[in-house]
């Protein structure tokens, strides 16, 4: 079954393994290894992607229903001008570790930001309730967003 | 404080870049042509033979290649724990075996073209089960006619330490100082409680993975998701019989390790498979898996008994505990020594005793977990102190301080309590845990919350802990480095040490720039790879910055030396007159820079790479110290416990990157709040795990967290490297015993088992008839 | 097409079309791991094409289309201003954000789970469900037992509320041990007020069992009467005699009764205290 999709701003088409194939085993075969497996369920968040700009559990999405829809993996940010801000906040602040609930963690961050450029803790918080991290304990994770935060905020003022 | 260039900066990570712009990094990234995938077949029983195993079925299936069962491997016994040879573990496991010990023990495995064909296969294969008595609690490993979990005549411990298997004791330990019968009798009061620390995994977000292949030479490479590459390697060659040659381990980045992957996991039974099926194999554990059949923390009983004087002197402590090892006995001595050692020389005693039995059930097996033995200890030692102070009326915090090990003084106990050799007899040389203590004690507003009577249904209260963990093992392990120079002035930094996420290529690299004079940006580094990076133990022990550092500092002083020589040679000036600042050298005749210096040693005159190798082991293990305070809340109508704020002061030495340290703090922290209060394994009567997913095992999640402080107090270590020591696994000893102090305070509640769940909170508030 | 597996059918009368004709077919919503153990002979039903994804305000009651997310129901306005909000407040209790981007309003009936909102929330608000071969279900009869057995080979499209009264108080309060965490218990009120008597009361709570439970006859201790602390006590008595609860895992049947208590207790002593 083929489908087509935008991934990463690139029109794509895309060839399905079967028709009960799922986005996070769709995007992995296609090279987005940034797209990571945690757990299959749902529950922990590393295979987080943006389809139409949301936030969703690549292992909960049937692949088939991307077709002509919006997909952004980690490796669609900040290609243009080096490190997106949020890409840059993350390293500044000391919030990655191992790396691997990263690409999660940043993409639901910036369905956050996209929509909520000033979030208040509370809100950055239940933003990314559903990306588990073992290493950091989320503090300087936190410490990114507010920071990636700040400087989108500053941007748009000026 | 000293001041550095590199050490003691906020650096970028080195695969920071990398990782948040999500190249491929991570094992199931690497893209390995005609790759088969594996599963395993586990056993639905704790505890049975297997009769009858029919694969011809599943090996016919269209897409399969390979299955396996115990006929099908050489019967070699091993220990999968990754320690250094000979491993302290006992040698009780086999790639797969005739017996199950657990329900989650491997029975066969498949390789097939998809994991979907192998899961089929796995279906069609047929066993014949004898269903034997399973041991499903500690307390009947030791009964007199209990069933025997390893009968099995080849198992060994291949150490002179102590091992009865007929008996179902996988390790015993017992050493006393002084003697704690004489420190009883001349105690005011006497305290003696039974605590019960339980059963959790590691969940780090990527599962155990692993990938066989061969090279074009024929040589087995392994790449996996490991702590240990060099025991690895080691400990296949034992399994498989394949000469350590004929092997390479590559660790690229990992999701994560906490200990369960100081484990030689999946390798040797991924390497039987790819050598029998001819082709690469791959196999990465569900998150189930990761739950029922990989490790866990070992869960223990302790009885901890301790005299005290009316003035606080501690006349004699007595600890006795019994660990559950699970089906395997890995990690299952030296978890249980360091129970002792890494909590019993903290405070001043004259007579301590310390024994410890560790026995074989039938239930998901126990391994290394960040604090290794010292956070079930400390659950005990915390609470009871806490219950002493309370009895004698004295200031908890200065009684602590008062107490506490000092810079200067020793305790016989480190030479007692090794980790499966003898111990190593340490002076403490840095220690700024009173700091540790005002300062927190501070943070938390202490003396305003402590001790309050509480009415209503939410009440809060304080409690603290007072900690101490080591800096790798003395004597035992070894690290070492390699380092070259480029003609741009860069150079290449080859280390065996592992980074699990903990950021130790950045750190080696800080310490090599210091050493070199140049920016940390300068250092390339390799890492964890066995052809091309010189032996290391790996990650564990809290032993890659002050072990690892070492060897690094070593040897790029080694190439500093060349590189003084060769610009010797250049200016033709004494070496005495020469000095480095800033990737120059600086002489009286002139300067050069390194570019230049690289540039004549490679191409000009009496031509030779600069580069140098070194090795180093230590001789102590300085400890890191820490003091916890928290402030919780209790709800009285559902016995749920809030975690308002939480405060970690830590004394590691110098921190080589504040803001790593910081980050291990709250990781290790938070895990260990979440294991205090939610994390737990639920079975079945029959010792099936039942809750083996995120959905009902919870960790915690950014809407969890409380209030989390860190402080870092510096001291200087004149052992460590730039005065460090470690950091990584003391932050997750303190919440278990400072939340249940905590919960004392606030509803005079003492718990004596974790978790403290709602239920079991409520239960108690009901019982003790609180008001 | 005839080896497909999946199925988008443009509209409903190519729904009921296909769900007849096929004896094993299954109707996929949103955030689902029906698809990581499907059975090989099974077919997809993918509803994404039938523009059931609305909500409208209707006669000052709402009208939800069952293929509407959780979490645009959290950020509509008009749900906001229903009910004082009772409806985005139990939303917000459902999972983590991106699971919520996922889960639909007919997926949380149909695959209903003793932690399910929606069915609760119907049953609380004396909602309607409505199916594509136009059946109309009251709450309180479709969960009388397990939805997917009630429905047969239908779909639902939508489900609506009928029209917020003014000068109603709701409530909607989840227990669980974390934040995301399944509800040991979750409890839904919506009481009307007269002065200091309560004119009429329903009492609702999911987490129990498959199905959510009314405490009907806790309900009638209440209604037409002032609230008062004996009235109080008689009613949790009652919801303890009464309640059924099966068996979970996480905590003992005991727990959870003691909790359920604890929260009806809660709000009914905030009403108490109110009218102090």
């Amino acid at each position: 079954m083929k489908i087509q999709f935008v991934i990463n701003n690139q029109n794509k088409e895309f060839e399905l393994k079967s028709e009960t194939e799922i986005l996070l085993d769709l995007l992995r075969r296609y090279g987005y290894v940034s797209v990571k497996e945690g757990c299959r369920e749902g529950q922990c968040g590393a295979c987080i992607v943006l389809v139409d700009g949301k936030a969703i559990n690549s292992c909960l999405y049937p692949a088939f229903r991307a077709n002509n829809k919006t997909v952004l993996t980690l490796e669609g940010l900040g290609q243009e001008n080096g490190l997106d801000v949020i890409q840059k906040s993350f390293l500044e602040a000391g919030a990655v570790q191992c790396g691997y609930c990263t690409p999660g963690m940043i993409l639901s961050t910036k369905a956050l930001l996209d929509k909520n450029p000033s979030p208040t803790e509370d809100e950055i918080k239940v933003a990314l309730e559903g990306n588990l991290c073992r290493c950091t304990g989320y503090i300087k994770i936190l410490d990114a967003v507010k920071l990636a935060a700040k400087r989108i905020y500053k941007k748009l003022k000026v | 404080m000293k001041k550095f260039n590199q050490v003691g900066k906020n650096k970028i990570k080195v695969d920071g870049y990398s990782l948040v712009t999500g190249r491929p990094m991570f094992v199931a990234d690497y893209n390995i042509p005609n790759l088969h995938w594996a599963k395993i077949l586990y056993s639905p029983y704790a505890h049975a033979i297997i009769e009858d195993i029919d694969t011809v079925e599943a090996l016919n299936l269209p897409g399969v290649k390979t299955v396996i069962t115990y006929k099908d491997v050489p019967r070699i016994p091993f220990t999968t724990a990754g320690q250094g040879a000979p491993e302290p573990s006992p040698y009780d496991s086999f790639i797969l075996d005739k017996k199950v010990r657990y329900v989650g023990d491997r029975v066969a495995a498949v390789v097939a073209q998809t994991e979907e064909i192998a899961q089929q296969a796995l279906e069609l294969i047929k066993v014949k089960y004898k269903i034997l008595e399973p041991i499903l609690d500690p307390r009947d490993s030791l009964k007199k006619d209990a069933p025997i979990i390893h009968d099995e005549k080849e198992a060994h411990m291949p150490l002179p330490l102590e091992y009865y298997p007929k008996k179902n004791i996988c390790a015993h330990v017992n050493t006393e100082v002084g003697s704690v019968d004489k420190g009883f009798n001349e105690s005011d009061f006497i305290f003696e409680h039974e605590y019960e620390i339980h059963l959790a995994q590691h969940t780090p977000i990527e599962t155990h993975i692993t990938t066989v292949y061969f090279d074009s030479y024929g040589r087995m490479i392994i790449l996996t998701s490991t702590q240990v590459p060099f025991h690895v390697r080691r400990i296949v060659s034992r399994a498989l019989n394949i000469p350590v040659q004929k092997i390479r381990v590559i660790k690229p980045r990992i999701g994560g390790g906490f200990g369960a992957k100081q484990e030689v996991l999946l390798e040797p039974l991924v390497a039987a498979l790819a050598l029998k099926s001819g082709i690469p194999v791959c196999l990465k554990y569900t998150r189930k898996e990761e739950f029922i059949s990989s490790r866990c923390r070992h869960p223990q009983i302790i009885k901890f008994k301790t005299g005290i004087k009316k003035d606080g002197t501690i006349t004699a402590m007595d600890m006795n505990v019994i660990m559950n090892a699970g089906a395997y006995g890995t990690h299952g001595l030296t978890v249980l020594t360091n129970t002792g050692s890494k909590i019993l020389p903290l405070v001043k005693c004259n007579n301590v005793r310390f024994e410890g039995t560790t026995v074989y059930t039938n239930l998901p097996v126990g391994g290394a977990y960040r604090g290794y033995g010292a956070t079930e200890g400390y659950f005990a030692f915390g609470v009871q102190m806490d219950e002493m102070a309370r009895k004698i009326g004295v200031d908890i915090i200065k009684w602590y301080k008062k107490i506490h090990i000092k810079e200067g003084e020793t305790s016989p106990l480190f030479a007692k309590l090794g980790e499966g050799k003898e111990g190593v007899e340490q002076n403490i040389t840095s220690c700024g845990l009173s700091k540790c203590i005002d300062l927190a004690a501070k943070e938390i507003g202490w003396y305003k919350k402590y001790n309050k009577k509480q009415f209503g249904r939410y009440r809060r209260g304080v409690g603290m802990t007072i900690l101490m963990q080591g800096s790798a093992i003395p004597e035992i392990d070894m690290g070492s480095a390699f380092i070259k120079m480029n003609e741009d002035g860069s150079f290449n930094l080859l280390i065996g040490a592992t980074d699990l996420g903990t950021g130790s290529d950045t750190i080696l690299a800080q310490c090599a720039a210091e050493v070199l004079c140049v920016p940390t940006e300068k250092i390339v580094v390799y890492s964890s790879d066995t052809d091309f990076t010189p032996f290391d133990v790996g990650a564990y022990a809290s032993s890659t910055t002050y072990l690892s550092g070492q060897a690094v500092i070593k040897t790029a002083q080694k190439v500093k030396d060349q590189i003084l020589k060769v610009a010797s040679e250049m200016l033709n000036e004494n070496i005495k007159n020469l000095v480095i600042k800033n990737e120059k050298v600086i002489g009286k005749k002139g300067n050069l820079s390194f570019n230049e210096i690289a540039m004549y040693s490679m191409y000009t005159k009496n031509q030779f790479q600069i580069m140098a190798t070194d090795s180093a082991i230590v001789h102590k293990s300085p400890p890191p110290f820490s003091a916890h305070f928290a402030e919780v809340e209790v709800d009285f109508l559902t016995g749920k416990v809030r975690v308002i704020k939480y405060v970690a002061a830590v004394d590691c030495g110098t921190a080589i990157n504040p803001i790593f340290a910081q980050g291990q703090t709250e990781g290790a922290v938070l895990n260990g709040i979440s294991y205090a209060l939610t994390e737990r394994y639920i079975f079945n009567k029959n010792g099936k795990m039942l809750n083996p997913n995120f959905d009902y095992y919870k960790i915690f999640s950014t809407a969890d967290l409380p209030e989390l402080k860190t402080i870092l107090v510096p001291t200087y270590e004149p052992t460590g490297p730039f005065g460090a020591k470690s950091i990584s696994e003391i932050g997750i000893n303190g919440p278990c015993p400072v939340i249940a102090n905590a919960i004392y305070d606030a509803t005079g509640i003492r718990l004596y088992s974790t978790p403290f769940t709602p239920e079991k909170v409520l239960q108690e508030i009901k019982k003790n008839n609180i008001k | 097409m005839n080896n497909s597996k999946i199925f988008s059918p443009k509209n409903l009368v190519e729904t009921i079309d296909l769900l007849t004709k096929n004896k094993k077919i299954v109707p996929i919503a949103g955030g689902t791991s029906l698809l990581l153990n499907l059975p090989k002979d099974i077919k997809l039903l993918d509803l994404q094409q039938l523009k059931l994804n609305y909500i409208r305000s209707f006669n000052n009651g709402l009208k939800i289309g069952s293929m509407t997310t959780v979490s645009d129901v959290i950020d509509s306005p008009i749900v906001k201003g229903y009910y004082n909000g009772i409806i985005k407040e139990a939303s917000r209790t459902i999972a983590a954000t991106a699971n919520r981007n996922l889960i639909t309003i007919g997926g949380n009936i149909v695959g209903i789970h003793p932690w399910s909102v929606f069915p609760g929330l119907l049953m609380l608000l004396e909602g309607k469900v409505i199916t594509a071969k136009g059946f109309v279900f009251k709450a309180e009869k479709l969960f009388s037992s397990i939805p997917k057995n009630i429905l047969g080979k239908d779909i639902i499209t939508e489900i609506q509320f009928p029209a917020d009264k003014k000068n109603v108080v709701t409530y909607w309060k989840k227990f669980s041990f974390t934040v995301t965490d399944y509800p040991i218990v979750s409890i839904g009120i919506i009481c009307e007020k007269d002065k200091e008597k309560i004119k009429k009361i329903r009492i609702v709570a999911i987490g129990l069992t498959l199905l959510p439970q009314r405490f009907v006859n806790a309900e009638k201790i209440l209604q037409d009467n002032k609230i008062d602390e004996k009235r109080i006590l008689s009613v949790v008595d009652n919801i303890v005699q009464e309640v059924k609860v099966s068996n979970d895992i996480r905590v003992s049947v005991e727990y959870k009764k003691e909790i359920l208590t604890v929260l009806i207790k809660e709000f009914l002593y905030k009403l108490l205290e109110e009218n102090k």
